[in-house]
């Protein structure tokens, strides 16, 4: 019985010793980074802050951003000194590969292409990445300049796409932007001029039936763009765009007026001879 | 209690009802001559009587419990071949075969049960609704009894269901082996039953987990894939049945006493109330007391129960406060006919956080509204059934059920809240017309009924016929098919018509290894509240979506399982489900709008694996599970929303004199999705559980002392809900 007793002992002891050895992980905390800045705007006027439902800003770790919940946002902003905001942005630690400003108008929808201005540096149009670590927990001077231009559209550009050809089976994203100056094919970059973007739109249809909200003008560009699983935004790729009906190598040219709403832009997407 | 019967709905059941009853007492049961079966029942360790112990005769309704001195006395027994079942707590369940009954004659069996420190090979009802041993099911099922629950240190259904390798609690909703995920409150893939009744709330198709308290539970029985070709919509991702206590036949009284603290917050930034301070008289704490009774008077055995849990939360508004009293009348006609009543009705007031201020108020609810959250249920369930024995070879049953859920909150506007009404019925018929052979058929009819003003009013009626034939062509192999055909029809639209097979093959190379593969199809119609549910709820509107289809799955497993020493055994399975239009609560966080909608193709598959064993004269014992789950929707290639890959529990235990020290290490990987904040920081579940297990069995006591999560883990399973912090627990069990 006494030996019994002292190997009962022993493992109840080496028992305890691997608990009071180990590292204790408590797994979630109260502790949050936060990233500080001001944001400085371009033609703010009393007529577009009446059309002005929130202005927030908001980080996320993948960019694009294909959907809202991808998006920590911040309060509401609204204490303006001028035609600046402050803001406080509370995150968990981590990289966030884009800060932006989003906007909401009045009675509609947050749309992910409502963005007013993004963080970058002074010498790229690139957004520039922000790491929160628990040794760095509050990250200061996120300056953005925003512009009310990005997001008041009150005009509408509708069409139809129509898929050929089997879908690339690595497919992940796919959006429709319109842009004023004409993208380069072959610099993905030129695609941070778009005007106005819907990301995200369904993927693996034969057809889609889209409606993109702009801003009154003339679009010399309406194209879609595709993204593959687990490639970065640098290979994001051209896949087709609406052609002009003279000659169907070419961009068509779309213009609209102020509460137009144009349809008819429909695009036309051949799997079967596009190379991802 | 509120139970409303819809009124065409009791004129039907009643008219069946009675109509069997009325068949059943015209059935000539032929003057039979009888003879008696005695003898004792004794512990095969140290041949002591084992008084209690009960010994059943199979496909009839005798049976008797050993005396004091180990001897039992079944009488009036039809001459003829039987079969015995003699079965207690804690030892292994002995069937002896060919017991000849002569008329006028007294045949002995004497008999000794051996202890059984694992339930290696329990019998189970739920994978084909006759009664097998574990080893011999068709598909993964698992049992938990009442001496593990008392074991496990488990105070309510959820923790004894959470022991379950592969069951996973998401919020209130179980998944197994993935089924469910989380969509708070409305549609759960896995049928919960009392007793072979479903009792889902018929209007959100939800389960209330405080229906049956512990100390009725006789033990839990769960199916780990489709289960729809016998039981029906719901059945989907798997099925729960719990087994409730018999009346004893000595008159006896039970208890079970609970009281517990919760620990101060991981962080004082987290303290949010004085009451954080355990040792404060009025620190947060949760106590639990049932009581049970039962007796026999003559033919009748009566088992009754009451219980009470009441909690303050470790958290704001997450109190609650609840009552569950249970009867169960068990009546003996005659030999062969026997008529089980049952019944429970459970209150329950709560509070409802649904999520949490911010990181750095994790104990807050979201808003200062949600402070005032409050959610009154009432739910009451009952059943009858009436189980004849026509011949050893062929026996029926049929029973009829209601369940009657009313929700409400603090204001409970008139007009606002009216019960959710689900009256049931089912008949079923064994025939065993040779030893290789033996059928099932049935038939199950079910309204689901739910009214209020966020889903207007609506009726579905679900009829289900099914049919299960097993064959053993040979004595290794064993084929189990069957089939189910339902026809639901909700409203005034046009019925919809489900058929879900199965197909099985056991192969039983030796007594103690059996292999198993099956493949079966399940579906689930849409609750009434993921069709036509309107409603504002922490922001989100949620939105109608009538058109929604029904979702269907195909599950495949291939396992083995083997008992490797007496007391020690392995589980194995490999398994694939594959949906179809599953229906999810979709978020459309841009409108703040939340809809069911079915999504496209998910797919489920993984490894399972289960040991239990104890070595060294039963001192050192090592309970291990663990699934692995590979999880994606087929089309986008995206993970499913509120699902781990990888789930593991390790129990270690130590066992000495009438002691038990065990520790509980509870492991789930990161939920690799989320639907409304996936930006949120999310940690994997590591949890650790002590407890010493003190038994006194002269006083016929069992004592349970628990830290549980040890290391004041914190950790969520769905948005911003922090799930249990470190608690101390002391608890007693007994009966006199």
């Amino acid at each position: 019985m006494a030996k019994f007793s002292r190997i009962i002992a022993l493992i109840v002891v080496l028992f305890f010793s691997v608990f009071v050895s180990c590292k204790i992980d408590k797994g979630l905390s109260p502790d949050l980074g936060v990233i500080k800045g001001k944001i400085f705007f371009n033609h703010r006027t009393s007529e577009i802050l009446q059309k002005t439902d929130e202005i927030r800003v908001a980080v996320a770790k993948s960019f694009p951003p294909t959907e809202f919940t991808e998006l920590i946002t911040s309060p509401p902003l609204n204490k303006w000194a001028g035609d600046t905001l402050a803001y406080e942005l509370y995150v968990p630690f981590g990289t966030y590969n884009i800060l932006g400003v989003v906007w909401k108008g009045k009675g509609k929808p947050w749309n992910l292409s409502d963005v007013m201005g993004y963080y970058h540096d002074i010498n790229s149009f690139l957004p520039s990445p922000i790491s929160v670590t628990r040794e760095k927990m509050e990250v200061d001077s996120i300056n953005v300049y925003a512009d009310f231009d990005y997001v008041i559209r009150e005009a509408t550009i509708c069409g139809t796409i129509t898929y050929s050809g089997a879908w690339p089976k690595d497919t992940e994203i796919m959006g429709i932007g319109a842009f004023k100056i004409p993208p380069d094919p072959t610099n993905v970059f030129s695609l941070l001029n778009v005007s106005s973007a819907k990301i995200g739109i369904p993927i693996f249809v034969s057809t889609y039936h889209y409606c993109l909200p702009v801003s009154a003008g003339t679009y010399k560009y309406v194209g879609l763009f595709w993204k593959a699983k687990g490639t970065p935004f640098t290979d994001i790729r051209y896949l087709g765009f609406y052609t002009d009906p003279d000659s169907t190598s070419k961009p068509g040219e779309v213009s609209v007026v102020k509460g137009e709403t144009r349809s008819g832009v429909d695009i036309f997407v051949d799997f079967s001879t596009f190379r991802p | 209690m509120n139970l409303h019967l819809n009124r065409i709905s009791v004129k039907g059941v009643l008219r069946f009802g009675v109509s069997i009853l009325v068949m059943l007492s015209f059935v000539n049961i032929k003057a039979q001559t009888t003879g008696k079966i005695t003898g004792t029942i004794r512990s095969a360790k140290d041949n002591t009587p084992l008084p209690g112990a009960d010994v059943m005769v199979e496909n009839t309704f005798l049976g008797a419990s050993a005396s004091r001195s180990g001897i039992f006395l079944i009488e009036k027994v039809p001459a003829g071949v039987y079969s015995l079942r003699i079965s207690m707590m804690g030892y292994k369940t002995e069937r002896i075969k060919s017991v000849r009954v002569i008329a006028g004659k007294t045949t002995r069996v004497n008999v000794l049960l051996r202890e059984d420190v694992v339930q290696m090979d329990p019998v189970v009802v739920i994978a084909s609704k006759q009664s097998q041993e574990l080893l011999k099911s068709p598909v993964s099922v698992a049992v938990i009894q009442s001496k593990e629950i008392v074991r496990r240190g488990v105070v309510d259904v959820v923790g004894a269901v959470s022991e379950i390798p592969g069951a996973l609690f998401v919020g209130n909703q179980v998944n197994l082996r993935g089924s469910s995920g989380f969509s708070y409150g409305a549609g759960t893939r896995v049928m919960f039953l009392i007793d072979g009744v479903p009792v889902h709330a018929s209007d959100s198709g939800e389960i209330n987990w405080d229906l049956v308290p512990l100390i009725d539970i006789d033990h839990i029985e769960v199916i780990k894939a489709a289960g729809s070709f016998l039981y029906g919509g719901n059945a989907l991702g798997g099925v729960i049945n719990i087994v409730t206590k018999k009346p004893t036949a000595k008159t006896r009284v039970a208890y079970n006493v609970n009281w517990g603290v919760y620990d101060r917050p991981a962080y004082k930034q987290w303290e949010w109330t004085t009451r954080n301070h355990y040792y404060d008289e009025r620190g947060l704490h949760y106590n639990r007391q049932d009581l049970s009774f039962s007796k026999q008077v003559g033919k009748l055995g009566i088992r009754l129960t009451a219980s009470r849990y009441v909690s303050t939360g470790y958290m704001m508004v997450g109190f609650f406060h609840r009552m569950t009293f249970t009867g169960k009348f068990h009546f003996a006609f005659t030999p062969n006919t026997g008529l089980t009543l049952f019944s429970t009705y459970m209150r329950d007031n709560r509070g409802e956080p649904v999520m949490w201020r911010d990181q750095a108020h994790v104990f807050l609810p979201m808003d200062a509204e949600m402070e005032t959250n409050r959610i009154h249920v009432k739910n009451g369930t009952m059943y009858a059934k009436l189980r004849h024995v026509f011949s050893p070879k062929f026996t029926g049953s049929f029973r009829i059920s209601l369940n009657d859920i009313l929700l409400g909150n603090q204001y409970s506007r008139p007009g606002e809240f009216f019960p959710a009404v689900g009256p049931g019925m089912e008949a079923s018929f064994d025939w065993i017309p040779a030893e290789k052979h033996a059928f099932l058929f049935g038939m199950e009819y079910k309204i689901d009924q739910g009214k209020n003003k966020w889903i207007g009013e609506h009726k579905g009626v679900n009829i289900g016929p099914y049919f299960q034939y097993q064959w053993q062509p040979l004595p290794l192999v064993k084929v189990t098919s069957g089939l189910r055909l339902d026809s639901y029809k909700l409203d005034q639209r046009k019925a919809e018509v489900q058929l879900s097979p199965r197909l099985a093959v056991n192969l039983l190379p030796s007594a103690n290894v059996a292999f198993r593969a099956s493949a079966g199809r399940g579906y689930r119609v849409p609750t009434i509240i993921e069709r036509f549910l309107t409603l504002s709820l922490a922001g989100f509107e949620v939105m109608p979506n009538p058109k929604l289809k029904s979702e269907r799955s195909w599950s495949y497993e291939i396992g083995g399982r083997a008992n490797l020493t007496k007391n020690w055994y392995v589980d194995l399975a490999v398994f694939q489900n594959d949906f179809w239009d599953m229906i999810e609560p979709t978020i459309d966080i841009t409108s703040n709008s939340i809809q069911f909608l079915n999504i496209s193709r998910p797919r489920i598959r993984g490894l399972e694996f289960t040991s239990e064993g104890r070595w060294w004269h039963n001192h050192l014992g090592l309970d291990v599970s663990f699934t692995l789950m590979d999880h994606k929707d087929l089309v986008t290639g995206k993970r499913l929303f509120y699902r781990p890959r990888r789930i593991a529990t390790v129990i270690p235990s130590l066992r000495f004199w009438k002691s038990e020290l065990q520790a509980e290490f509870d492991y789930s990987s990161r939920v690799d999705r989320v639907q409304v904040f996936p930006l949120d920081e999310r940690v994997p579940r590591k949890v650790w559980n002590i407890r010493w297990v003190q038994r006194i069995p002269r006083k016929k006591l069992t004592f349970v002392f628990e830290v549980n999560n040890l290391f004041n883990y914190n950790y969520t399973m769905r948005e911003r809900y922090l799930e249990p912090i470190r608690n101390f627990r002391i608890g007693m069990t007994g009966y006199f």
